[in-house]
């Protein structure tokens, strides 16, 4: 099954769900030891909105390469530094009220099936947590949802190469999709499921 | 005026902070966490440290961010660095954060500017200071403290441990909230801070 490298770079750990996702392995490292891992083991890399971007533009080369082989890239956060070709900066959205933050679900894709628009666009009642903007997605993305009456893309993936990188933006989407299944993580476990290569 | 420097660990919400309106006309000069090692820190007067910068990066860099201020520096250090793992003194106990007071009705953080008269507290006012806590220091007498509640200090200035140059720390982390554009609380708080950051006096060197 699944091996996904997580890079942090904060001196916290990785949520406590990682080691309960069944099936999956996540080696947890800080981002400054990426250059001594060996990515050809992985199917998938994590990062988080605390990455340096500056750093990943310095291992641009590596990261593409590692796409272009059939792994994934799972990036949260905000595109301040481009760190692959055809990724662009942060854009803000107006806040004005409820309906400017309300996330969408886009048919034709089952990452967030079993999710609603709700499940996304609330925690306790209040919008706004899972995304503020966009980060936009270069041609040809598969976006998956979208904020806002202008619907700008939130969550998408681009196909580079044999791999794919998906992109989520805002802080953290993984504490959303651990809140929809807390006790079973069917929820974690379907989206870690979509980024497995499909050839080794 | 003093010359202000802040460190970049090349996050999207020190970007924001540090480079981006209304504050990038708050710092001359941005160094990359990456570089601190070879850059001359004794040029500056001031060296702010924005929130969330990795402890595991700053702590091999000590021994230089000491001898900045005890070369005259004013080192600044925001929320969620956690100084007390890389300096010597400092006391802090982390708290459970209640991010949901505001919907719960729940008792929420009740900071009170315990030196208004401090430069980077001229217009700074408890409402600013206002969002969540993620922990308190325990002061040693030469920690003045700037920001403090009902469980201990939130904000401390030290002019003696490092004499002449001094450290400022808090445990709020508003670079974090402002640059990942929400809590509105944590903007106003740096309206009130980053614009005085310039009045801060280093000392003669």
């Amino acid at each position: 099954m699944g091996r996904f490298l997580w890079l942090l770079n904060t001196p916290d750990g990785a949520p406590k769900f990682v080691s309960k996702i069944g099936g999956y392995t996540f080696d947890i490292d800080q981002q400054s030891a990426f250059g001594s891992r060996d990515l050809s083991v992985y199917d998938g890399i994590v990062l988080t909105m605390h990455s340096d971007q500056k750093h990943l533009q310095s291992v641009s080369s590596r990261l593409e390469t590692f796409l272009e082989g059939g792994g994934s890239i799972v990036f949260n956060g905000h595109i301040a530094h481009p760190f692959l070709p055809g990724i662009s900066p942060f854009r803000p959205i107006a806040q004005e009220g409820l309906e400017s933050l309300r996330i969408h679900i886009e048919e034709g894709h089952s990452v967030f099936e079993g999710l609603t628009t709700d499940d996304l666009t609330f925690q306790r009642g209040v919008a706004g947590f899972y995304s503020r903007g966009t980060n936009p997605p270069p041609e040809g993305a598969e976006v998956l949802t979208t904020l806002g009456v202008d619907r700008v893309p939130v969550d998408w993936i681009a196909h580079i190469g044999k791999g794919r990188l998906f992109v989520h933006t805002g802080n953290d989407l993984f504490s959303f999709l651990h809140r929809a299944d807390p006790e079973g993580l069917s929820v974690l476990h379907r989206f870690f499921s979509h980024f497995e290569r499909s050839i080794r | 005026m003093s010359f202000v420097a802040a460190i970049d660990g090349g996050t999207y919400f020190h970007h924001r902070t540090l480079t981006e309106a209304p504050f990038e006309n708050c710092f001359d000069e941005i160094v990359y966490i990456g570089d601190v090692a070879k850059t001359d820190l004794s040029r500056y007067d001031v060296l702010f440290l924005p929130c969330r910068l990795n402890s595991h990066l700053i702590e091999p860099l000590k021994d230089q961010l000491v001898a900045y201020m005890n070369g005259g520096g004013v080192l600044i250090a925001m929320g969620e660095i956690f100084p007390d793992r890389w300096l010597e003194g400092i006391e802090f106990t982390s708290c459970q954060t209640n991010f949901w007071w505001w919907i719960t009705g729940e008792k929420g953080p009740e900071p009170r500017i315990s030196n208004p008269s401090h430069v980077l507290m001229k217009d700074m006012t408890a409402k600013a200071a206002t969002w969540h806590l993620h922990g308190h220091f325990a002061p040693k007498p030469e920690q003045e403290s700037l920001i403090e509640d009902d469980t201990g200090v939130l904000m401390f200035e030290d002019r003696q441990s490092y004499a002449p140059g001094r450290l400022i720390v808090t445990s709020l982390d508003p670079c974090y909230h402002h640059g990942s554009h929400f809590m509105p609380a944590a903007t106003r708080f740096l309206e009130a801070m980053l614009p005085r950051l310039r009045e801060l006096q280093s000392a003669p060197r």
